[in-house]
């Protein structure tokens, strides 16, 4: 029973006599009512019950007590820093900062990525760094000595040559030498076509080749067993389609 | 005042200006443009716009982040990472929508993903005063100590509640905006924006009444 409003009533009931509307449903209101989110007519209602409930009228209190403490955090309250006048400016010109070096970095990369791909008037991969052709001439040999180690079983044993014969026998046959595909796939690409149609590339390449096939001739290591053979004297008929622009002598 | 910027926003202090800026520094920007076409012509590369579009939001945005983290220079790299990541996927805004909402969202976000992170380090908040941390103890606003004990013992409480809870009061007593304009930025619907609304308050008060010395029950 609340003593304020005198007799008996029912808990979450409008209250018989001074106000149509419970106790309970006004404190339930309150915290509304203080932000200004009930309707005209709703908050008279509230504002009437709480002037003549002193418990309602506490609560009430209590409330705008806890959300006037709480606005000391809003802009300029007590409890908000006080921010130099140039923050916000040096936040945004970092911000800007950032934009623009990320935009410049995307299109260097693009840049980059384009010397890679495509052919743009001479071979300027190589002043675009020596790494990455190391690693095109690794990848490559790699592939032939995984070739190799693949061909073997199927080279067959009276044959010195492993692969199929060949007039001249010093002209590559792509179906003498058994590359894995993904080494194939690389050789055949746009950007090796790229790089192997510039004489100075090619020389390099051809120059690690020999220099390769020098050290595997020199630890006693019979290339030929491994399904392809070695070029001794100018080819004759056209290269392979694959390595002819990299390997073979004619296309340079 | 040309003379007086440091070489980094000298670059951008003919753009901040065309913007429309008052003496103070403070983005005056013009509201005769509209978000989109700022937005628009930020599509279109011109940095100036979305300097312009920041100059209009940073401030609002500092202070939801700063309000939720509790921590300046956090609420700073928040805001920045948002408007980086507005940037970003700008390309993808949605004309139909209001920009304030979208970077809202990113905004209070990254700051409930940054309360979450740093959960197990809670502030420390005395009462004697509001506890910055030391790089921080620059930006003290000058108040009467009471003030400051008072403040802190407030963001002791916010900090206190649930980063859900801690949005939602921030957005709305302490920002303004209605549950409506909550509701999309939360990705909430409008009822439970209000249910939301109400147990913060409720929890806020709660908490803020235990928080006061014994036998203090008014200012």
């Amino acid at each position: 029973m609340n003593p304020e409003h005198g007799g008996a009533r029912i808990p979450g009931l409008p209250q018989a006599g001074r106000s149509p509307l419970s106790c309970r449903l006004v404190r339930e209101l309150l915290p509304e009512a203080l932000g200004g989110e009930l309707h005209e007519e709703a908050m008279k209602l509230l504002e009437d019950h709480a002037r003549h409930c002193h418990a309602c009228g506490a609560e009430r209190v209590r409330l705008k007590e806890a959300r006037e403490a709480l606005a000391l955090l809003k802009e300029g309250g007590a409890g908000s820093p006080s921010l130099p006048e140039d923050f916000f400016r040096s936040m945004r010109a970092e911000v800007l900062e950032e934009i623009d070096w990320r935009r410049k970095k995307r299109e260097e990369d693009a840049r980059i990525r384009d010397l890679h791909l495509t052919r743009k008037g001479g071979f300027r991969v190589l002043g675009a760094g020596l790494p990455g052709i190391g690693l095109l001439a690794a990848t490559l040999l790699l592939g032939l000595f995984l070739g190799r180690g693949l061909g073997r079983p199927e080279a067959p044993k009276d044959s010195p040559a492993g692969g199929p014969a060949h007039a001249g026998g010093g002209r590559i046959v792509e179906k003498s030498v058994h590359l894995p595909q993904d080494t194939k796939d690389l050789l055949d690409s746009k950007g090796f076509r790229a790089l192997a149609s510039d004489p100075q590339f090619a020389e390099k390449l051809r120059k690690i080749w020999r220099e390769f096939q020098d050290q595997t001739m020199a630890s006693g290591d019979d290339l030929s067993a491994g399904g392809f053979d070695l070029p001794e004297s100018e080819p004759e008929g056209p290269p392979s389609p694959i390595l002819g622009n990299v390997l073979g002598r004619t296309d340079f | 005042m040309e003379s007086n910027e440091s070489p980094r926003l000298s670059r951008y202090a003919q753009a901040m200006r065309a913007m429309g800026e008052d003496y103070a520094g403070r983005p005056r920007p013009d509201p005769a443009i509209e978000d989109n076409t700022l937005i628009q012509r930020a599509l279109d590369g011109e940095m100036e716009a979305f300097a312009g579009l920041m100059a209009r939001y940073e401030r609002k945005a500092f202070w939801v982040a700063f309000q939720v983290v509790g921590s300046i220079e956090e609420a700073r790299d928040l805001v920045q990472e948002a408007f980086l990541r507005v940037h970003r996927s700008l390309d993808r805004f949605d004309f139909s929508r209001n920009f304030y909402t979208w970077l809202y969202r990113i905004v209070t976000n990254l700051a409930i993903d940054s309360l979450r992170k740093s959960r197990n380090e809670p502030r420390q908040v005395s009462g004697e005063g509001i506890d910055l941390p030391d790089e921080e103890e620059r930006y003290r606003r000058t108040a009467s100590p009471e003030e400051q004990e008072r403040a802190a013992r407030v963001r002791a409480v916010l900090d206190t509640l649930p980063p859900r809870f801690r949005t939602v009061l921030a957005l709305r007593d302490l920002h303004g905006l209605s549950c409506r304009e909550i509701g999309p930025i939360l990705d909430l619907t409008y009822a439970t924006v209000r249910w939301r609304l109400h147990k913060a308050r409720q929890l806020f008060r709660l908490h803020w009444e235990r928080s006061l010395p014994k036998g203090e029950d008014h200012r």
